[in-house]
Parts: C-alpha cells; sequence; structure tokens
C-alpha cells in the first residue's frame, strides 16, 4: 500500500510539472510584449531592449522556463498587474475561501448522491426509482447558475431567511457575538447550490454500481441467509460499490472547481473563482496563471487523495501491480 | 436490402420533411437573422438525417443489431425525436415565429406574461420570448456541432496516434493528456479566451481545445486493446503497414466508443456554451442564446419567473435530449466506455 501511495505520489509530481509546463507556453502566447506593459507603445528599441534584459526575457527559452518554474514552485507567482500586489497574496486570500466552499459543497454532493443513489436502487426500476431519476436529469440538465437564481429568489428574496450574496454581513466583525452564525447563513445558499448540482451525477453514478453490486451472487446469498434487504444494500453492496464511488468523488473535483467559478459570481463570493473572473477582465496574466496552476494542483491532489481512498478501501487495489493501463 | 420498418419510414419522413422545409426557412428568414453559420448547420443536420437514414437500410450483422437494439430503447427514441425537434425548431424558427430582436410588436410591454400576442411572454426589452428561444437553439447547436466535430476529429487523430505509436512516445502523450486534463475544463476554456479575439469562431475553438483529451484517452485504449487481437495479427502477417492497419482495421471498430463519447460531450457543450454566457464571455448580444437569456432574466426571477424560465428549460430539454441519445447509443452498441461524461 505504502509502495502505490509512494507511486501515486510521484505521478502527481509529474502532473504538477506537466501543467507547469503547459502554464509557461500559455503564457508565452499571451498577446502583446512584456515590455509593453512598462513602456509607451513608440519606445527607444535601445529601451526595450534593457527592460527585456532586466527582466531576463534575453535568455534562452529553457533558461527562462526553469527560472519561472522554480519561482513558480516556490510561491512566487509575481505581482498583479491590476492590483499591484503580490499574486501570492490575493490567492492567499482566495483559496480558503474557494476551498471551504468546494469542500463543503463535496461533502453535500457525497451525502446527497449517496441518499439518492441508495434510495433509487433500493426501490430500482419502481415509482419512487422514476421520480428520482426525472429529479436527477433535471437537474444534471439544468444550469447551475439558473438553480442559483432560483433558490435565491425563493430563500433570499421571497422570505429572506438567507442573504442574496457576500461572504458575511460587513461591519460584523471576527469574534463579535454572531459572527459565526452570520458566516454561516451566507455559505448555505453558494454551498446548496454547488452541492446539488454536483450531487445530481454522484447519484446517478451510486445508483448504477449498486444495483450492479445488488445483482451479484453474494448479494442474494445474503438476502438467503435472511439479511434485509437494507442490510444487503449497505453492508455488502455498499461496501463492493465505494471504491468506484470514491475514484469518483476523486474525478469531480474539476467540476466543483469548475462550478465554484459560476457560483462564486453568482453569489459575491470573493473567492478563486471571482478572482478569475475579475482577472479576465482586466488582462491580468500573472493572477490567470497563478490561479490556473492552483487549480490544476487541488484536481491533481484530489484525484491523489482518492486514490489513497480506494487504496484503504479496496483491498484489491493494495497489490502493487495493479497499475492500471492509461 | 432488407423492409423498411416503422422507425425507418418515420426518420425518412423526418428527413423528407426537414429537405423540404430548410429552403423555405432560409427564403422566410433572409431579412432577419440567418448567419452563415445557420446555413451550415442547418445543411449538416440534413446530411446527419439522411446519413442516419442511409446507415439504417444498408446496416447488417452486428450494426443492424445495434440499431435494432436501439430502436426498441423507447427512452432513447424519445431522446432522439425531441433532439431532432430542438435542432429542426432552431432551423426554421424565422417560419414559426417572429424577428427575434424587434422590440414591443405588437405593443410595447417589459415582461409580458404567455398568452395575447405572445406565446411565452417577453423578456425584459418586450421582445417575444417564442422567437428568441427559437432562435437562439441556433447559436447554442451551431457552437455544439462546430465544437464537438474539431475536439472529436483531434482526439480520434491523436488517439490512434498514442495507440499505434511506442510506448515511449504514448507515455509521454498520455502524460500530456493526463496534466490537460488536470486543469477544471471550464477555467480552461476561459483562460484561453482571455487570450484570444472574442468571436464565435474563438469560442468554438476554445471549447474543443479543452474537450478533445477524453475522446483520445477513448481511441487510443481501443486502438491498443485491438492491435493484439487477432485480426490486427492476421492484417500484419498478410503485409498491411501500421497507418493502414489503424485507419482502416482498428478506427473502424472504436467508432462507437466515439460516437458516444461525442454525442455526450455535445450535451456538456450545451451546458458549458450556457455558463460561458452567463459569465459575458459566450455568444454575444444582441444575437439570442439560450444561456445569455437566463442571464438577462435573472434579476426578475421573482416577478417574470418565464423569461428565465423558457430559455432554461430550452438548454435543460437540449441536453437531456443529447444524454438520453448517447446513453441508448451506449447501450445499443454495448459499449461500456470508460465514465468520464460528466464534463464542466
Amino acid at each position: 500500500m505504502l509502495a502505490r501511495i509512494v507511486r501515486r505520489g510521484l505521478h502527481a509530481v509529474l502532473l504538477v510539472a506537466i501543467t507547469l509546463t503547459v502554464t509557461f507556453f500559455v503564457l508565452r502566447l499571451a498577446p502583446g510584449d512584456p515590455s509593453g506593459r512598462y513602456l509607451a507603445d513608440a519606445a527607444d528599441p535601445a529601451d526595450i531592449a534593457r527592460v527585456e534584459r532586466s527582466l531576463g526575457l534575453d535568455d534562452p527559452l529553457p533558461v527562462q522556463f526553469v527560472r519561472w518554474a522554480s519561482s513558480f514552485l516556490t510561491g512566487d507567482f509575481g505581482t498583479s498587474l491590476d492590483h499591484h500586489r503580490p499574486v501570492r497574496d490575493m490567492l492567499a486570500e482566495a483559496i480558503p475561501r474557494t476551498l471551504l466552499l468546494a469542500s463543503l459543497a463535496l461533502v453535500l454532493q457525497i451525502g446527497l448522491g449517496v441518499w439518492v443513489g441508495a434510495m433509487a436502487a433500493r426501490h430500482r426500476h419502481g415509482a419512487l426509482d422514476a421520480l428520482l431519476s426525472v429529479l436527477v436529469t433535471a437537474l444534471f440538465a439544468l444550469p447551475a447558475f439558473y438553480l442559483a437564481y432560483l433558490l435565491i429568489g425563493w430563500f433570499a428574496l421571497d422570505h429572506a431567511w438567507f442573504p442574496t450574496a457576500g461572504i458575511g454581513t460587513p461591519g460584523l466583525d471576527r469574534g463579535e457575538p454572531g459572527w459565526l452564525f452570520d458566516r454561516i447563513r451566507h455559505l448555505v445558499l453558494p454551498v446548496c447550490v454547488l452541492g446539488i448540482a454536483s450531487a445530481a451525477s454522484f447519484a446517478r453514478f451510486t445508483r448504477g454500481s449498486l444495483i450492479d453490486a445488488l445483482a451479484q451472487d453474494y448479494a442474494r446469498t445474503a438476502r438467503a441467509k435472511g439479511l434485509t434487504e437494507a442490510g444487503v444494500l449497505w453492508r455488502h453492496a455498499f461496501r463492493d460499490a465505494l471504491p468506484t464511488l470514491l475514484t469518483i468523488a476523486g474525478l469531480s473535483t474539476p467540476f466543483l472547481i469548475g462550478g465554484a467559478v459560476v457560483v462564486e459570481t453568482v453569489f459575491a463570493w470573493p473567492g478563486m473563482g471571482a478572482l478569475l473572473i475579475d482577472a479576465i477582465g482586466a488582462r491580468d496574466y500573472p493572477v490567470v496563471l497563478a490561479i490556473n496552476f492552483a487549480c490544476a494542483c487541488a484536481v491533481v491532489a484530489g484525484s491523489f487523495f482518492a486514490d489513497v481512498a480506494v487504496a484503504w478501501a479496496d483491498p484489491r487495489a493494495r497489490g502493487d501491480d495493479a497499475e492500471d493501463a492509461t | 436490402m432488407r423492409r423498411a420498418t416503422a422507425t425507418d419510414r418515420a426518420l425518412i419522413a423526418c428527413a423528407a420533411g426537414y429537405s423540404l422545409l430548410l429552403p423555405i426557412a432560409f427564403a422566410a428568414g433572409s431579412r432577419s437573422h440567418t448567419t452563415r453559420a445557420d446555413v451550415v448547420l442547418a445543411v449538416a443536420f440534413g446530411a446527419l438525417l439522411w446519413a442516419g437514414v442511409a446507415a439504417g437500410r444498408g446496416g447488417e450483422g452486428a450494426a443492424l443489431q445495434a440499431r435494432r437494439r436501439f430502436a426498441h430503447n423507447r427512452t432513447a427514441v424519445a431522446g432522439l425525436v425531441l433532439l431532432i425537434a430542438m435542432v429542426a425548431l432552431a432551423v426554421v424558427a424565422p417560419l414559426v415565429s417572429g424577428d427575434p430582436s424587434a422590440i414591443g410588436s405588437p405593443s410595447f410591454e417589459r415582461y409580458a406574461p404567455p398568452g395575447d400576442g405572445h406565446a411565452l411572454g417577453t423578456d425584459r426589452f418586450g421582445r417575444d420570448l417564442w422567437a428568441r428561444v427559437a432562435h437562439g437553439g441556433r447559436a447554442s447547436f451551431a457552437l455544439c456541432a462546430l465544437s464537438v466535430l474539431l475536439a472529436t476529429s483531434f482526439g480520434t487523430a491523436l488517439g490512434a496516434l498514442s495507440g499505434a505509436a511506442s510506448a515511449r512516445v504514448d507515455a509521454l502523450l498520455m502524460r500530456f493528456v493526463d496534466g490537460l486534463l488536470s486543469f477544471p475544463r471550464l477555467v480552461f476554456m476561459i483562460t484561453l479566451l482571455a487570450f484570444a479575439p472574442a468571436g464565435a469562431l474563438t469560442l468554438a475553438l476554445a471549447i474543443a481545445a479543452t474537450g478533445w483529451m477524453g475522446v483520445a484517452r477513448i481511441v487510443r485504449t481501443d486502438v491498443r486493446r485491438l492491435r493484439s487481437r487477432e485480426f490486427s495479427q492476421a492484417a500484419v502477417a498478410t503485409g498491411v503497414g501500421r497507418t493502414r492497419l489503424v485507419a482502416r482495421h482498428l478506427l473502424p471498430n472504436a467508432v462507437g466508443h466515439v460516437v458516444v463519447a461525442a454525442t455526450l460531450n455535445a450535451g456538456s457543450v450545451i451546458l458549458l456554451e450556457s455558463s460561458l454566457s452567463f459569465l459575458g464571455l459566450g455568444v454575444q448580444p444582441p444575437v439570442p442564446s439560450w444561456g445569455g437569456m437566463v442571464f438577462e432574466a435573472r434579476d426578475a426571477i421573482a416577478t417574470a419567473w418565464w423569461a428565465s424560465a423558457v430559455p432554461a428549460a430550452a438548454i435543460a430539454l437540449s441536453v437531456v435530449a443529447l444524454n438520453l441519445v448517447g446513453d441508448g447509443l451506449r447501450d445499443a452498441l454495448e459499449t461500456r466506455a470508460p465514465g468520464r461524461a460528466a464534463g464542466a
């Protein structure tokens, strides 16, 4: 198992290196000469050469890449062209907020998805299954932001149970009475939108794997021994489906982060997604690339943790030579 | 040639009716908002319909069985009918509705409820929602068709290359694909759009550039798997070269997986387009697009729910139709494609 974790860890490091390379070349593709950000259009060629030398732009490309990559890996993402602040500080504020949103949504996604999927699997091909599958299909096919505005219209405008947007009531500082409650109230709607939207596909997968598992011989044996249907479902079938579900949960990180961009925009949640949209509008390339890199790292980390969890949940996957072919 | 079944006749009727309506629709729409992309989409869809008819009639053996399985799958057929109806509505939009940009005809009214002169009500500028939702499908489906075509061809080519190449080149290419897959699709796409000039073609290219990796992996796995099969070894033994082996013997056997992946990919493109429109990076106004319509009506969701519900329903119906067809094709072709369909 340790060997598997180490091998998977190396794979993750390799992936991060690849994403770093891709990011570098996207940066090279950015329109406009970097020196143009410091000089007027009709600058003297000698000045341009001087700026390029001071920025290290006259070095060979591999040298530039190594220097750029090492500064990136040590967390030096440069300075924002729009806000004139270190990109690292901006990310340090935004990333925890997005992680909070995405991780709570992941919990909701798994909880809701497993619950709905298990209900559907237990009543498979019955009326409840049909009803749930219509509901899940509709949720899967609706744009997340429409769901967000529906929830805002109902819970925030009609009933004022939750605030429409923001991360907390302005002026209410940490430590004041009611601060935590205020924060939680602001979290409820964004987490629900993100979690419900991603729970739809998770419920489909859960239903599928549970129905496959319930058709196996061991499920029939368990029923023959006198176990209740719920017992068969949770103790045997779910245990069998767990590795698959963990893998899918790990693969849903890109979906959660992509969804976070939309949800953060709807709810004016000042996380990475909102920062990305801002930076795109301002053509703030250092911020855009740092966010891309951070997102890629989050996705790689998500699939790494899912792998470790699968190894924990599935004895068959612990073998050292169980490398999949992809 | 076998006898035509009821499904065949229905499909032929669809294709014939569509082909007849096509020129009339464009004659009627020439005054309003018909672009070159609309014409290309409409003709391509007609060709696809006739190709479906041809494939159905000429099929034998495994293809015929797959077709029968699909025809017996009621939800899949319902999805196909829904899909044809949605695309046909987009194509014949000028025939069945008015000008999507006309403000206040017959009378100016913001957010008029459904009924009275406007079958589905009006939007915030008093424009007819029925006309806008019918025309809005053109942008969505054209983008969908172009980007899925680009992504599928590139993914297939790279997957075939990787599958046919030596183990080292294969590993290199697949690690590159893994690396690209590590970027969340929406984030990656937004980034690409930031670096390129705005426009419909850029949009399609950005969607395609972030959507080919799944297909590449599927094709690569198929080619690698089929390479060791006996028919492939037999072909090599008779002196077939590597390029010809892949193109003529291996790829035709992977077509099922590719078609399924492309159909499911098309469903996610519709959703992605709406997300991009919502973020202001999608189809630009005044061209009507479903995502943009939901976005424009968002503030009135409590007072004029229909203005956002109508385009949202159009998005949901198209995505459901594409997913039903994709799932039906997967079942019919008995393929167990690696489940990376849920894209965003």
